[in-house]
């Protein structure tokens, strides 16, 4: 009777572990902690090319959900927002061209997106997301390497995390009609992106 | 074909240069008013470059240029040129020198203030200091096309000039500056 007590007792257990293990899943790590983006001091910028002239732009709006953690990769994710239309360049005609239906067009797709769930450390303040880029609803996948400084400042954390990428513009469909023709207007576009971000001790 | 200037002709280099800033000047203009009617496009902005290309290398000649007339003597004026049109010529002439210097240098300011930056053919970044600026920039663009006008104006008279003293005169004074190496009629041949 005891023994016939203690087994189905074990297994009952068994049975809670063998439930509870997959529930949890293997990502057992927790989340890392999340981060409040500074949107004065952060921003992202895009420089293009045509016959070679460098013209460049920044997203005036983007919101970002940021938690990262550089002792839990496992834990950290980063989803950000891109208001297409916010797109900068400080020339009327050009703002122009990239909210119309050949560039960004902002009616149709008014966000890009970009998301990163797996992060490997490169030694010292290096790091690389593997992410998710999706603009006028096309996804690619690309690697992004980046710096991230953290200092403390005011009893919080401060993050200051820079990266540079170059993506092809065409692969998203930027730049239709003539404007796909990448003998005048370059293929390659770089994204700078700088993001300083807080969060409590 | 003497290279240098003398007392009364311009040398080959002297009109070399002359030559190649009217033919560089026609581009400049036919393009810059093509491109100002296109709505933006790959064509328009091909001219844009190719406007500024050919602007920035009438700037470099036109340094060539003075630096050249410094180094050579400048044929005097016919002799009996009334002072007035001495002094109208010397003007109009430091005039069209300073326009072609100060309109390249708006035009290569302006094009860094709206984020298009000068590439010289292609190849060469010469970046402005003054960076990216809306406002400034429509100024420059008025100061620029302006200038034009005046530039425009100046090629007038200084063509209706010469073809005075061609036609009415009968000097050597267009004679002297043809791109050709033109037989001057020696004093006292006149009629
Ligand atoms: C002596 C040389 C030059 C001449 C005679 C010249 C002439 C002109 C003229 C007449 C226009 C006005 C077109 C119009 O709107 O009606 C123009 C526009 C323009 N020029 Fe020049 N230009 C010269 C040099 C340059 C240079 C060196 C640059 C730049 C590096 C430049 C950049 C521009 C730009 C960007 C415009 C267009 C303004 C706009 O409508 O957005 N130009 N030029
Ligand atoms: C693109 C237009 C032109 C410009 C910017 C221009 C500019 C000049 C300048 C700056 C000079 C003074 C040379 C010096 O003393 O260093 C000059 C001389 C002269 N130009 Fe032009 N020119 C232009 C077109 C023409 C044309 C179309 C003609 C002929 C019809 C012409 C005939 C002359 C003559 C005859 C002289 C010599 C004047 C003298 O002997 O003192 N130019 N030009």
């Amino acid at each position: 009777m005891k023994r016939g007590y203690f087994r189905r007792c074990a297994m009952a257990g068994l049975g809670a572990l063998a439930i509870v293990i997959p529930a949890t899943g293997p990502a057992a790590a927790a989340d890392a902690p999340e981060w409040t983006v500074d949107p004065k001091a952060s921003f992202i910028k895009f420089t293009g090319r045509q016959m070679n002239v460098p013209s460049d732009g920044t997203f005036r709006k983007f919101t970002a959900r940021i938690r990262f953690d550089p002792a839990n990769l496992a834990g950290s994710s980063v989803d950000v927002t891109i208001d297409t239309a916010s797109a900068h360049t400080g020339n009327k005609d050009m703002d122009a061209t990239l909210e119309s239906e050949m560039f960004f067009e902002v009616k149709r797709h008014p966000t890009a997106r970009f998301t990163a769930a797996s992060f490997r450390a490169k030694g010292g303040n290096k790091f690389e997301a593997v992410a998710k880029l999706t603009i006028r609803g096309i996804s690619q996948d690309l690697v992004l390497p980046f710096t991230l400084d953290i200092a403390e400042q005011g009893g919080q954390f401060v993050a200051k995390v820079s990266g540079k990428v170059d993506v092809s513009r065409t692969k998203f469909g930027i730049g239709r009609g003539d404007w796909s023709n990448t003998g005048v207007i370059a293929d390659k576009v770089v994204i700078d992106i700088n993001v300083v971000a807080r969060r409590q001790k | 074909m003497p290279f240098r200037n003398t007392p009364d002709r311009f040398g080959f280099l002297a009109r070399l240069f002359h030559w190649l800033i009217f033919l560089l000047l026609i581009g400049s203009f036919t393009l810059a008013w093509t491109m100002h009617d296109l709505p933006l496009s790959l064509l328009k902005l091909q001219m844009y470059s190719w406007h500024k290309w050919v602007g920035a290398t009438v700037f470099l000649v036109v340094i060539l240029r003075l630096g050249w007339r410094l180094t050579n003597p400048v044929p005097a004026a016919p002799a009996g040129t009334p002072g007035w049109q001495r002094l109208a010529a010397g003007l109009s002439h430091f005039l069209l020198y300073a326009i072609l210097i100060v309109m390249p240098l708006t035009g290569w300011i302006m094009s860094s203030m709206k984020n298009l930056p000068l590439v010289y053919l292609g190849v060469i970044p010469i970046p402005s200091p003054f960076g990216k600026n809306e406002q400034w920039a429509e100024i420059l663009e008025e100061v620029h096309e302006t200038l034009g006008l005046l530039l425009l104006i100046l090629i007038g008279v200084h063509v209706l000039a010469a073809l005075y003293h061609h036609v009415i005169l009968r000097d050597n004074v267009l004679r002297r500056m043809l791109p050709w190496p033109a037989r001057l009629k020696s004093p006292g041949t006149e009629t």
